[in-house]
């Protein structure tokens, strides 16, 4: 199972990249947990400041921009 | 701007299309990516310096020829003008944009903070000013970036220079300004918003208004770590953010800036100049903090408000009076109030829009009082 979490603060890039993951994980059939945390105190705890942000098992991969789909793919593949 | 849509390559395209995560460079692609992309840069470039020096043929062309409208009539000086100014100031502000997108890949939230936790007071107000000119900043963001800084050990009155920095002095300000009216005038809003941004946060930082930061704020978790948190990014993230920034910044300004240049466009036609002077000129003591209580409510972004700015500058408004009215506009809006209220308690809201106010006053009446008044 993998734990992906994506934050945002409502800005349309972050509905953009929620969409794309949501995407990836119905087209690869994977076993993931999709988050999408707005909630700003949430967000607080794992020191984001800017949006969009993308975490794969605990792990921060980007944060402020939408990463393309080969980028979030890759990251998804190599994470055990 | 079509041009810029051709930067993305052959085979980043067929890329997107598969589903695969296989590496790209084989096959299709005979250049590296980094090659493609200042290749893509050049063409670009190109294209836009030749289309840019031709507008005031294009807009001559258009108005008289193509549309048929009667050379010096006040609807023909007016479409003139508007085909003139919509394309250029778009274009000025595709090539700028695009720029600051790479130059933001660079400066990110995250280092502005590191950057501003350890210094001293009054050297950290400036530098969050200064910061706060290419940092990315919407109202959406003002939350998390003020919480950031916060916890991070950022002095309150130098959150707050940069939180009145970040959206009042930005690069679409800037070479709105720039392309509308001259590097004169862009260059008294640049060095006057950052003047108000150190002291106003300075000031703020004075009165020790800690406790008027919302309780749940202050009760996060100090120890997390300042460092950025690791992620990676290539070159390549560089142009695609840049591309993506001009897109998303172009896309959501221009309308704004249409209806600004009509506006402008109708006042340049059709308000008579003396109206203007009685209303907006150096005489009307009372129109600078008229224009603050108008500008302040009003919600624009600087590609709105500009355009009018230079309509009204042209018909004899006084300096002071339109940088007044424009920084209000642009600085202080009710979104961002109501978005900030969810970290800062009423009173401390209260004094960030009164000492900010006072700034731009103070600006405006010492605008209106020096010999630059008239300018055109």
């Amino acid at each position: 199972m993998i734990e992906i979490k994506i934050f945002g603060f409502g800005c349309s890039t972050c509905k953009k990249l929620k969409k794309l993951v949501d995407n990836i994980v119905r087209q690869n059939k994977l076993e993931a947990n999709v988050e999408y945390i707005t909630d700003f105190a949430e967000i607080a705890k794992f020191n984001i400041m800017s949006s969009p942000a993308i975490m794969i098992d605990g792990e921060i991969k980007a944060a402020g921009r939408v990463p393309t789909r080969t980028e979030i793919e890759n990251w998804i593949h190599r994470s055990p | 701007m079509p041009n810029r849509k051709k930067c993305t390559c052959q085979c980043q395209n067929n890329n997107n299309k598969s589903p695969s995560s296989s590496e790209f460079n084989g096959g299709a692609c005979f250049l590296p990516k980094p090659v493609q992309y200042v290749i893509a840069l050049v063409i670009g470039l190109v294209t836009w310096w030749f289309v840019y020096n031709n507008l005031p043929r294009l807009s001559h062309y258009i108005t008289y020829s193509l549309l048929h409208i009667k050379p010096r009539t006040h609807l023909g000086e007016s479409l003139e003008f508007f085909f003139y100014d919509t394309p250029k100031v778009l274009m000025l502000l595709t090539l700028i944009v695009f720029f600051v997108g790479l130059l933001r890949s660079f400066i990110t939230p995250e280092k502005t903070r590191r950057i501003l936790a350890s210094k001293s007071e009054f050297l950290g107000n400036v530098l969050a000013a200064l910061l706060g000119i290419v940092t990315p900043f919407c109202s959406c963001s003002a939350v998390p970036l003020f919480i950031g800084f916060v916890t991070a050990g950022v002095p309150l009155g130098v959150t707050f220079s940069f939180l009145i920095s970040s959206p009042m002095v930005n690069e679409i300000a800037l070479i709105l300004l720039y392309g509308l009216l001259g590097w004169k005038i862009a260059a008294i809003y640049l060095i006057t918003g950052l003047v108000i941004a150190i002291i106003a946060g300075f000031v703020i930082g004075r009165f020790h208004m800690e406790n008027y930061v919302e309780d749940w704020v202050r009760k996060l978790d100090k120890a997390i770590s300042i460092e950025g948190n690791g992620h990676s990014i290539t070159w390549a993230n560089r142009f695609q953010m840049a591309r993506q920034s001009v897109k998303d910044i172009v896309g959501r300004v221009w309308m704004f800036m249409i209806i600004g240049i009509a506006v402008g466009a109708g006042i340049h036609g059709y308000i008579p100049q003396s109206l203007m002077v009685s209303i907006m000129g150096r005489g009307a003591w009372w129109s600078v903090p008229l224009a603050v209580i108008i500008g302040v409510p009003m919600y624009s972004n600087a590609a709105g408000i500009i355009p009018v700015v230079e309509a009204l500058l042209g018909k004899g408004a006084a300096l002071g009076t339109v940088l007044a009215f424009m920084m209000s506009v642009i600085a202080l809006s009710l979104p961002e109030m109501v978005i900030l209220r969810k970290v800062l308690k009423m009173r401390l809201i209260y004094t960030f829009v009164a000492v900010v106010t006072l700034g731009i006053l103070v600006v405006g009446y010492l605008f209106n009082g020096l010999i630059l008044n008239g300018y055109h």
